[in-house]
């Protein structure tokens, strides 16, 4: 079985009742720049679906842009000489059978989520990897002294930064309490009709007239989500007819086919 | 309100904010609206990642994970899934146990397990990834995620859009906007579009305080 070192660490972290997070693993990427790849990705996800764009797309463009302004503007500004990283078709085929195949023993193995066994788990982390009890000690006191330093987590309120002008989240609030409202009434004279009109035919009229309701209101509901996304100053909008993204990113992407749309090349529309 | 899309203003600064270790300064329940992303949780990301850890690591699971990594024409790719794969079967474990993760949690803790594989399949074999290389698999997984829980109906268009305008509101969703509109224009020709370059003068983000400034802790 493949051991990870990283792993390993986190093991006697967890036997010593150190945290995890802050003593187990070797991260992918630094917590700065993950924070910038996540609000790229929130940012450029939000703007693909309202803009009818490949999310994935969306995604990876946020994500390069804030990588840059989280740090990681050495490495990825080079991306763009760096095409050529794999063929794209192979890849997808490729993703697709490593989801549908692998995974089958994941069931198998019975995860405990309450922070009592969270101890146990370490040791038990570390058992399977054949570690001495001697060094899970030392490394354990290493690496808890390194967690109590650094061991706390975000901070700031989110929704404190947001403009005091109308956020969108009280709009969208808005919205969808007004369908609700127009919803019920809909429903109320649909039903009203149906007493009104006896009989199984008023019955089924009174049905279509529901369904034509709700229709109607989730469209309304699903434009004014459109129009109100479209009117912010959303940053991709405008980034993402500015640049396109580097050829060995394009690479990753899924079924990638240009197309015309504010999240392709040239970004025109 | 916490969560993944914000930071600290200076890292090492005692915590202002509700933490494993103060929470006394927990603000009132509904003193805010709820965000898409929600709180990060230390503990709840300390036991999402050892679970992961212990699932990679169960025999059959490693052996067909890191066999179809090493194997693959496009490791990006490949550990993009694997990680998918584990992080989901670990939400439907949580589910299960009636326990609500949040998705800035759920995050920080795969950069994690992403990171536990990558090392196991370096350790295997596979050409050792660059960070580049690792940011693409990071941003590639998130962008599968998000597009999934969307077709899936996990998450709904009007969560994710306001997501968006959440990471918008916040410092480094700002400094985002700022790069942008530092980017070149598009080049006159028609069409024509201008590749990523870094601007001058943007200052690297701020670690967010408690987390660590670099991938070993």
């Amino acid at each position: 079985m493949p051991v990870a070192a990283g792993a390993v660490v986190g093991g006697w972290a967890l036997a010593a009742g150190a945290s995890v997070a802050t003593a187990a693993t070797v991260a992918a990427v630094t917590t700065a720049v993950v924070t910038g790849a996540l609000v790229g990705a929130a940012m450029g996800a939000a703007t693909a679906l309202v803009t009818g764009g490949n999310i994935i797309e969306g995604v990876l463009k946020g994500a390069l842009i804030g990588g840059i302004v989280g740090g990681a503007a050495s490495w990825l500004s080079g991306a763009a000489e760096a095409a050529g990283a794999a063929a794209e078709a192979a890849a997808t085929a490729e993703a697709g059978a490593t989801a549908a195949e692998v995974g089958t023993g994941a069931a198998t193995t019975a995860e405990a989520w309450t922070g009592e066994t969270l101890p146990t788990l370490g040791a038990d982390v570390a058992a399977d990897m054949g570690t001495s009890a001697a060094a899970q000690a030392a490394e354990a006191a290493r690496v808890a002294e390194a967690a109590r330093v650094v061991t706390t987590p975000p901070t700031q309120g989110l929704l404190a930064s947001v403009a005091p002008e109308e956020s969108i989240q009280v709009q969208l609030a808005k919205i969808a309490s007004q369908s609700k409202l127009d919803m019920a009434a809909a429903n109320k004279s649909a039903l009203l009709q149906s007493t009104i009109t006896s009989g199984i035919g008023g019955v089924a009229q009174s049905y279509g007239n529901v369904l034509a309701a709700k229709k109607t209101a989730e469209a309304a509901k699903e434009a004014e989500i459109d129009r109100i996304a479209r009117n912010q100053p959303g940053f991709l909008q405008t980034v993402t007819a500015k640049f396109k993204l580097p050829s060995d990113w394009l690479a990753i992407l899924p079924s990638y086919k240009p197309q015309t749309g504010l999240l392709q090349k040239g970004g025109t529309t | 309100m916490k969560g993944l899309l914000e930071q600290a203003a200076v890292p090492g600064m005692a915590p202002t904010a509700p933490t494993m270790a103060n929470p006394s300064v927990t603000p009132p329940a509904g003193a805010e609206p709820e965000s898409v992303a929600g709180d990060f949780n230390q503990k709840d990301m300390d036991l999402f990642v050892v679970n992961g850890v212990k699932m990679i690591h169960n025999t059959k699971v490693s052996d067909d994970i890191i066999a179809r990594v090493i194997k693959s024409e496009n490791p990006v790719v490949a550990v993009a899934d694997a990680t998918l794969l584990i992080v989901g079967q670990l939400e439907r474990s949580a589910a299960s146990a009636g326990k609500k993760i949040s998705l800035t949690t759920i995050a920080h803790g795969s950069n994690f397990l992403m990171g536990e594989i990558i090392a196991s399949a370096e350790a295997a074999g596979m050409k050792k990834m660059d960070d580049k290389t690792k940011y693409q698999t990071f941003s590639l997984a998130m962008g599968k995620y998000l597009d999934e829980a969307i077709k899936t109906g996990k998450m709904t268009k009007e969560e994710l859009i306001q997501m968006g305008k959440e990471a918008e509101g916040t410092p480094i969703g700002k400094k985002m906007a700022e790069t942008a509109m530092q980017m070149e224009a598009p080049a006159a020709a028609p069409g024509a579009s201008a590749e990523i370059g870094v601007p001058t003068g943007m200052p690297p983000a701020t670690v967010p305080a408690g987390m660590p400034a670099t991938g070993r802790v």
